[in-house]
């Protein structure tokens, strides 16, 4: 396969952006930052219609991938998430720069082969360069057998969330982060259209019963 | 898919060709052969700087010679079930003329309709363009000033 943008092949079968690139995106950058500021709660992704997700990306992370990244910002795609096909789509449409994980501003990964191991924390002096983690996962809802507590920042009493289909030992990884703060990962779980933000100054607890 | 209708060369040529043509010659081609087609803007217009970098004489060092406004975007057409991509750069901010620019790239992707437009919009504003480049060469020609009689004093 010819991966040359200029591929006259590639832009006929290139899947479009937002429709109305300010306009969504904009939208989408309200969602995220509902998100963050309120930890553990659903979000519902605005996505407009006419967005259409490179395989084998999902709607939900494709929105948030236009929406955060720029010719600035450079991501890498964990394996389950990486073709050809999505880095072209990434690559045209925001022009963000590759980068191996350890290095990445954005990192998004699927929940099965998500981790915290080796992902950017930021420094004291510069703890904004901490990585944030996208996780396109197979479900947000509050399961039964273990859940997580929150408190922090943006939580008045606590929140509760569930794993996410995330690995119990992932959780751990991001509890064991906390005493690092100002450093560390923000997480953005999406599952189809819905949102999750869990940011670094979130304190967590997990439940199993 | 293989395509043998066109080189990467000769897009390049029709490509500078739109690029070059004058507003109003664009205009009155699109007129004629866009309306039909309906066409998907993969990248609306936009409008940036391009740094422009050259080599005097074609040697030496490249220096920065300066910024230039560049307005893109990116069409898709689909005619007989082929779907085609063309491309729009022009210099300025005209938003118009670089969307007739990606239209007509498309068009003339597809095989129906290539030797058609080649014939009746590239080839005419190709010519256009000659004829007001030479006719500004013989205007600048009469002016010239001829240093041949004290050259060839010097080299008897």
């Amino acid at each position: 396969m010819n991966t040359s943008l200029s591929s006259p092949d590639l832009l006929a079968s290139m899947p479009r952006g937002f429709a109305d690139a300010t306009h969504d995106a904009q939208a989408v950058f309200r969602n995220v930052l509902d998100a963050l500021s309120l930890p553990g709660r659903l979000q519902t992704l605005s996505t407009s219609d006419g967005l259409q997700p490179p395989a084998p990306l999902s709607r939900g992370v494709t929105a948030l991938l236009l929406t955060l990244l720029d010719t600035e910002t450079s991501l890498h795609f964990s394996d389950s998430l990486a073709s050809d096909a999505a880095w072209m789509y990434a690559r045209f449409h925001t022009g963000v720069q590759q980068a191996p994980f350890e290095l990445a501003d954005f990192v998004a990964t699927r929940a099965a082969d998500a981790t915290l191991d080796g992902l950017r924390l930021g420094s004291d002096e510069a703890p904004q360069q901490g990585a944030t983690l996208i996780v396109d996962a197979p479900s947000l809802a509050v399961e039964r057998h273990a859940s997580l507590r929150l408190t922090g920042p943006g939580i008045e009493h606590e929140q509760r969330m569930g794993l996410c289909g995330l690995p119990i030992t992932f959780w751990r990884q991001r509890i064991a982060m906390q005493r690092l703060f100002p450093c560390g990962i923000d997480l953005l779980l999406v599952c189809g259209s819905q949102l999750i933000g869990v940011p670094r100054s979130t304190l967590l607890k997990i439940e199993e019963s | 898919m293989t395509k043998t209708l066109f080189t990467v060369a000769d897009r390049q040529a029709w490509l500078a060709v739109l690029a070059h043509a004058p507003r109003a010659g664009l205009a009155e081609k699109a007129e004629r052969f866009v309306p039909p087609h309906r066409f998907d803007w993969l990248r609306e217009p936009e409008t940036g700087l391009a740094l422009v970098r050259a080599r005097i004489a074609n040697r030496g060092d490249r220096f920065n010679l300066g910024e230039v406004t560049v307005t893109r975007c990116i069409a898709r057409v689909s005619v007989d079930e082929n779907t085609t991509a063309g491309v729009g750069h022009v210099l300025g901010r005209d938003e118009q003329r670089a969307r007739w620019v990606a239209q007509f790239d498309a068009l003339l992707q597809q095989p129906s309709l290539h030797a058609e437009l080649l014939a009746e919009v590239v080839a005419p504003l190709s010519a256009a363009r000659e004829a007001a480049l030479d006719q500004e060469q013989a205007r600048h020609a009469a002016s010239r000033v001829s240093f041949y009689t004290l050259q060839s004093e010097a080299t008897a």
